[in-house]
């Protein structure tokens, strides 16, 4: 008989913590629609990020810094260079975590726990301008900002709100720039800086 | 009824049907793996057969979903989980999906202290639980912090995750597209695992659980192509019973046609054939009750083999019409062949009775349906042919000329017995009879169901094990103990390299001994907060970060216990539990299975260290071949016994009719000849041929002994009584041996060609038997003094 390892389900969950820099031209007031297709005219990118993680129970936030890849129609790949190495990739069904310093790699399928696919999704339907796929696993709430935009998403599954409370997504036309999690264990936020396109 | 003998003939098969129709209907069929095993003799053989039998085995099944994409493929096992779990009818339901709920994670993480092999005193000092700190901080950094969050703060000593990390590490099986495939098959499989609530011998649940499966399969709307494949002990009591009874119903039809097409051939009476099946289907309803009333239930595989076995009962019919003289009425020729008839029937019943002290269910249950058939059989035709056929002038046409030449060539003829001493040698030559040590041969299970099995064991991770340490005592705690002492003394065996490792339901639940050790082991709540303080100071934690797991640990120093009652909430590891830890009739009993295992004596070394009388080593391969060959030697003694009483029975009744003990014997030893070599050159062919002896060839051996009886007695007896026509007479006797020995082939050449390996062993002997003996009755017969 069989166990699944627990751990991976959140391994996961960071999943959600990735974001993806899209092409940089600002749009007058826009649409959900529009951003949508914007982000779905970027095939390919690289961006650098500085995530800072707020958990209760630590005296100051846990900062990372590294670079983020995506490359359409759903490969998505998260490389933290400091302080720890370690590579989060997701590509069709399948999630992989490397910590090269400890030689460990594991890998699962997105549906193996129900709530892994929403935090996937949450960034890489966003990234591909996949509006049906967010619409599946989330209530969206967009609103137009004076630079760019700003969207809310919150789980429709009651499973997943137990675990992860709302993603907060910020762009600029068809690139995003921060991701904000908040879940139960604390509130990540992931500050992303887009590199030059053609890089 | 009517005095015409058709009509007669026709009333009797159908007041015959209409019985036979109540007697199926009345009597319980059943088709009991565990009749077809025989009796263990040593305790590891009786607590093996009690494990086949009743096991925590005989209520799991194994299912593959194959012959579609993945993705359809998880779906419909998704589906069918789904379905089972909903019908009630399942303990547990594994497919990969969901196997660890809410409830079931928080009763574990309650818990994890008292489970968990981790707990230990030098765990909750400062500097382990200042390591665990900077390791759990190194962990909230990566990508799966949001689940250290989650359970690090409470248990920063790790135990819940040793815990999980140790039940988790023994997985063999692919988890994708969210559910369990089979690693390395050529095409996807999706593999579901299940434990039904109903017993293993409550073979109706049984039935209806694979049922269940099959239910929900069909409302998942499966794709094209797609199959469900299942197996467990519940399909092969089903599997068997079809096999059987699709190989009895060709040979029934196909051997029925045969033998109305033969005697049509040599009677052209229509009458003849009815007149054959009357006594044939007496004869088999008298066997079916004499087996109901005796045993309660008939086994589906007994009724079928008992039944191909009592088409040597055609005999009798075919011996009395053949053998009337011209004139004679039908009730005198049936006086005349009494006394011979009766000593053959006599014998053969003899032999056959024999099988009933044997001690292997289904061997007893073959030997009374087969007495009991061939008793109504011999009577029926003494008493019932000559009242149906009273004067009907059926009679053989004369026999083809150059076939008449030829057997009157034999007839007398010594070079046949050449062949004893040859199969003596050809016997000598390969070793002897080599006799079957392989339970599965004796199975009616067939071959691609039993591999089937075997690949989902592999591929679900629970090969059939070759070994396994059986516990038992009078309550869990006893049998868990003792598992905690087999470990402790199998630990060092691991470390060796003598065994790979070793499953044990300790692992999965200690016992509250041992639960109540690691309480001991756990300090109090101000030691411990001390010691967090220690531990943290430096480090980047708010000063209550760690009040969950001080709480924890005050909550566990107070726990009671975990018994498998408790588990009960806890249906995963409750099912994996089950397969190691049960309740039987009061007692528990427990396995502790070792793999890989390559050093047996330092395994049986360990275990007799323990000295328990209450721990027993079984070898599974070794004691199942004990097993067999302690059964096949009982039968071979009860087989033996009864040739030895068949010689005397003979003996003394040829004794009495030729007055003097000396002739009787020598009158016996003669007609026993054909029928010895007959055996000798039987055995010698299987053995030629390949064929590891089972009981059921020593039971075929005793059926063909029976009817080359008949032969020898017939073609054996003194000259003819009307003197002048002993020509005619000697024909006659020799035509109607000669259609038995046909009829007989005919039945039993075909059971060659069944799927059964049973019945393809029985059918061979008996064939081979019948057609020995005949060769050899005949050549051992007395020449005729005038030739035609």
């Amino acid at each position: 008989m069989t166990l699944r390892p627990c751990s991976r389900r959140a391994a996961l969950r960071l999943a959600a913590l990735l974001a993806w820099p899209g092409a940089a031209q600002a749009q007058p007031a826009p649409t959900l629609q529009a951003v949508m297709a914007a982000l779905a005219a970027r095939r390919s990118g690289q961006a650098d990020f500085i995530e800072t993680k707020q958990i209760p129970e630590l005296d100051a936030p846990l900062g990372s810094t590294g670079t983020l890849a995506w490359q359409a129609p759903d490969r998505l790949e998260k490389h933290t260079l400091a302080p720890v190495e370690e590579i989060l990739r997701v590509e069709g069904d399948r999630l992989t975590l490397a910590r090269p310093a400890q030689n460990l790699e594991r890998s699962m399928g997105l549906d193996d726990v129900p709530e892994i696919r929403p935090l996937v999704e949450s960034i890489r339907a966003t990234l591909a301008g996949d509006l049906a796929t967010l619409q599946r696993h989330f209530e969206i709430e967009f609103r137009p900002e004076a630079a760019g935009w700003r969207m809310w998403l919150r789980p429709r599954s009651l499973r997943v709100r137990a675990a992860l409370q709302s993603v907060e997504v910020t762009g600029l036309g068809g690139e995003l720039t921060s991701l904000v999690t908040r879940g139960n264990e604390g509130t990540t936020r992931l500050l992303i800086t887009p590199r030059p396109a053609g890089r | 009824m009517s005095r015409h003998p058709a009509a007669r003939v026709l009333g009797a098969l159908l007041l015959l049907a209409l019985l036979g129709a109540a007697l199926l209907r009345g009597v319980t069929f059943r088709a009991e793996m565990s009749d077809l095993l025989p009796p263990g003799s040593t305790p590891g053989a009786e607590f093996l057969l009690r494990e086949l039998r009743s096991g925590a085995a005989t209520t799991l099944l194994l299912a593959g979903i194959e012959g579609a994409p993945e993705p359809e493929l998880a779906r419909l096992s998704r589906a069918v989980a789904d379905g089972l779990r909903a019908s009630g009818r399942f303990a547990f339901v594994g497919n990969g999906v969901q196997d660890l709920d809410e409830a079931e994670r928080d009763l574990l993480f309650r818990y994890r202290y008292l489970l968990s092999p981790a707990t230990s005193p030098a765990l909750f000092e400062a500097p382990a639980l200042r390591d665990k700190m900077v390791a759990l901080l190194d962990g909230l950094r990566s990508a799966a912090s949001p689940l250290l969050a989650r359970f690090g703060f409470a248990d920063p000593a790790g135990a819940f995750f040793a815990l999980l990390g140790a039940w988790m590490g023994e997985s063999h099986v692919a988890l994708r597209e969210g559910v369990w495939f089979a690693e390395g098959a050529a095409a996807p499989r999706a593999l579901i695992i299940a434990r039904a609530k109903a017993s293993g011998t409550d073979l109706d649940a049984q039935a209806a659980t694979v049922g269940a499966f099959h239910e929900a399969y069909e409302a998942a709307k499966p794709a094209e192509g797609a199959r469900l494949l299942v197996s467990g002990p519940g399909v092969f009591s089903t599997a068997a019973a079809a096999a059987v009874r699709a190989d009895v119903q060709m040979i029934s039809v196909l051997s029925g046609l045969l033998i109305a097409a033969f005697l049509w051939w040599r009677y052209r009476s229509l009458l003849m054939l009815a007149a054959v099946a009357v006594p044939l289907l007496a004869g088999t309803l008298a066997g079916t009750l004499a087996v109901a009333l005796a045993f309660g239930a008939v086994n589906g595989a007994a009724f079928g083999f008992g039944m191909t076995m009592l088409g040597i009962i055609a005999d009798y019919p075919v011996l009395l019409v053949t053998q009337r003289r011209p004139g004679e009425r039908l009730e005198e020729t049936a006086r005349r062949l009494w006394p011979t008839l009766r000593l053959a029937a006599a014998a053969a019943t003899l032999g056959l009775s024999a099988m009933l002290a044997s001690g292997f269910p289904l061997l007893a249950q073959l030997g009374l349906f087969g007495a009991a058939g061939l008793l109504t059989g011999v009577a029926v035709t003494r008493w019932g042919l000559p009242w149906l056929l009273p004067g009907q002038a059926i009679g053989p046409r004369p026999l083809p000329l150059p076939l008449a030449r030829a057997l009157a060539g034999l007839r007398g003829a010594r070079w046949p017995l050449l062949a004893l001493p040859l199969a003596a040698l050809a016997l000598l030559a390969t070793g002897g009879p080599r006799w079957n040590q392989d339970l599965n041969r004796l199975s009616p299970v067939p071959q691609a169901q039993r591999d089937l099995d075997a690949e989902l064991r592999r591929q679900l991770g629970a090969p059939d094990v070759g070994t396994l340490i059986a516990l038992g005592g009078e309550d869990a705690e006893s049998v868990l103990r003792a598992a905690e002492r087999v470990g402790a003394a199998l630990g060092p065996l691991v470390a060796q390299g003598a065994i790979g490792g070793f499953d044990s339901p300790a692992r999965t639940l200690p016992s509250a001994a041992t639960q109540r050790a690691r309480q001991g082991m756990l300090p109090d709540a101000e030691a411990l907060r001390a010691r967090v303080a220690t531990a943290a100071a430096g480090l980047p934690f708010r000063a209550n970060a760690f009040d969950r797991f001080v709480a924890g640990v005050a909550e566990s120093r107070a726990l009671p216990p975990l018994t498998p009652a408790g588990l009960a909430e806890a249906p995963a590891l409750s099912a994996r539990l089950a397969l190691l830890l049960s309740e039987r009739g009061g007692t528990w009993q427990g396995l502790v299975v070792p793999s890989g295992v390559r050093d047996m004596p330092a395994l049986r070394k360990a275990v007799d260290g323990l000295g328990d009388p209450g721990i027993l080593l079984v070898a599974v391969k070794a004691e199942t071949e004990g097993v067999v060959a302690a059964t096949t030697a009982q039968a071979l003694r009860w087989a033996a016994l009864g040739g030895l009483g068949v010689l005397v029975l003979l003996a003394a009744v040829l004794g009495r009719q030729r007055g003097g003990a000396m002739a009787g014997l020598r009158a016996a030893l003669r007609t026993a000849t054909p029928i010895g070599g007959a055996l000798l050159v039987t055995l010698a062919l299987l053995n030629l041929g390949g064929q590891l002896l089972t009981p059921f060839h020593l039971v075929a051996l005793l059926l063909s002994a029976g009817v080359g009886m008949d032969y020898a007695l017939f073609l054996g007896s003194a000259a003819p009584a009307i003197p002048g026509d002993a020509a005619a007479e000697a024909e006659r006797t020799l035509g109607s041996v000669l259609n038995c020995t046909v009829t007989t082939l005919l039945t039993f050449g075909l059971l060659a060609f069944c799927g059964t390996p049973v019945l393809r062993g029985i059918g061979l002997t008996v064939a081979l038997g019948v057609a020995a003996a005949f060769t050899l009755a005949l050549a051992l017969a007395p020449r005729l003094r005038t030739h035609p």
